[in-house]
């Protein structure tokens, strides 16, 4: 029983695949909107970096951008652990290829919620 | 039938017990109308006895004749020549994957039998959970005491095609899960919960649909396993929140 539980910690389960379509399903929903404003709304596309900090300074803009990485990150590395798990890797593996998912998942979303900050104070000025 | 002969030419895996495997060639005529099987029996018949094979119905109804034909699952029994070669062409013959080979195309299905048997398969099955959910209902639809022969005449090609099985043998495999989702229309026992709710059940499926494409009966394993995530997913859901 113990080990089973243990298991079942390493591999997939109901709400991790649940997560993984929820993500899966706003990165739909994001990209449709950020093809939309990016190419049909914003006049002429967004071309220079003067056009992306007045697209920034719409508080809606990085909301959305934020949402959309966060659901990227995260369905990108739950998508990736399932590919680990089809190479059947062993219980060990799995106790360090978790923690890594997670560091990777967490830094990248910093570093992208930090860089779109600093556009969002950029764009303000 | 018309009477045209074609010759075509049988490249056929074999393998004994733990020996070497190989492939063994065959030149055989036969009339393009014939089926794989007919074919594969003419070799054992006129060529080599000693060529092991599946069969008993020969006519899709025991499941016994999946076998590869050129690289894809096919029921042999009802796979014409004509589909899957030409005049003068030739045909390579497999056992299934991801089954372990016990003699030449002979496989040992007995891990999905075991599975199917520990999920309460029943091959008869009331109508409406018989049926697909998109298949055209009658009035008879709606009266559970109707029954009939459910779908799935258990031939391991879906388990075959399968690229999580292929990678993991511990998945319980399309042909498995689709029959827990046909034994659980009624309330989701906590028996075929914890089969199909495991690290080796539904959460597995990469959703390829190879094994709805090779299926020869239409029992559409890849839509039911999708139906029965959202059965999963709704209990769980339920159990949550009935619980605070
Ligand atoms: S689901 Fe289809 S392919 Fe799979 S065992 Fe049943 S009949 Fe064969
Ligand atoms: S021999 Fe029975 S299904 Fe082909």
């Amino acid at each position: 029983m113990e080990t089973n539980r243990l298991q079942k910690n390493i591999t997939e389960n109901v709400w991790l695949w649940l997560v993984k379509i929820i993500a899966g399903l706003g990165i739909v929903i994001f990209l449709t909107i950020h093809f939309i404003v990016n190419h049909l709304v914003a006049p002429e596309g967004l071309l220079s970096y003067a056009d992306i900090l007045r697209y920034y300074s719409n508080p809606i803009v990085p909301i959305m951008e934020a949402g959309f990485l966060i659901f990227a990150v995260v369905h990108s590395l739950l998508g990736l652990r399932s590919i680990i798990l089809d190479l059947n890797p062993s219980t060990k593996v799995m106790r360090f290829v978790n923690p890594l998912l997670i560091a990777v998942g967490s830094a990248s979303i910093i570093y992208g919620l930090w860089l779109l900050l600093v556009l969002v104070q950029r764009a303000s000025l | 039938m018309n009477d045209t002969i074609w010759t075509i030419e049988l490249k056929i895996f074999r393998q004994r017990a733990d020996a070497q495997r190989y492939f063994q060639t065959f030149q055989i005529e036969i009339n393009p109308d014939e089926y794989v099987l007919d074919a594969i029996e003419k070799v054992w018949a006129f060529h080599d006895r000693s060529l092991t094979f599946r069969h008993a119905c020969h006519h899709s109804t025991c499941g016994a004749c999946g076998m590869l034909v050129n690289g894809i699952e096919k029921l042999t029994c009802i796979t014409s020549i004509r589909s899957v070669t030409q005049n003068n062409g030739k045909l390579l013959i497999e056992p299934l994957r991801n089954f372990p080979v016990l003699s030449d195309l002979v496989v040992d299905t007995s891990s999905m039998f075991k599975a199917l048997e520990e999920i309460g398969f029943n091959q008869v099955a009331s109508l409406p959970s018989a049926c697909l959910p998109y298949e055209r209902k009658t009035l008879e639809h709606e009266r559970s005491e109707y029954q009939r022969l459910v779908d799935c005449i258990e031939c391991g090609m879906c388990i075959s095609a399968c690229p999580v099985s292929l990678t993991d043998s511990n998945y319980l495999g399309p042909a498995v899960l689709a029959a827990a989702h046909d034994a659980s229309s009624q309330p989701l026992s906590n028996k075929i919960l914890e089969i199909v709710d495991s690290r080796d059940g539904l959460w597995r499926c990469h959703n390829a649909f190879e094994c709805s494409a090779v299926c020869p009966s239409n029992v559409e394993p890849g839509l039911r396993i999708m139906k029965m995530r959202q059965t999963v997913i709704a209990h769980r859901i339920k159990k949550l929140f009935s619980r605070g």
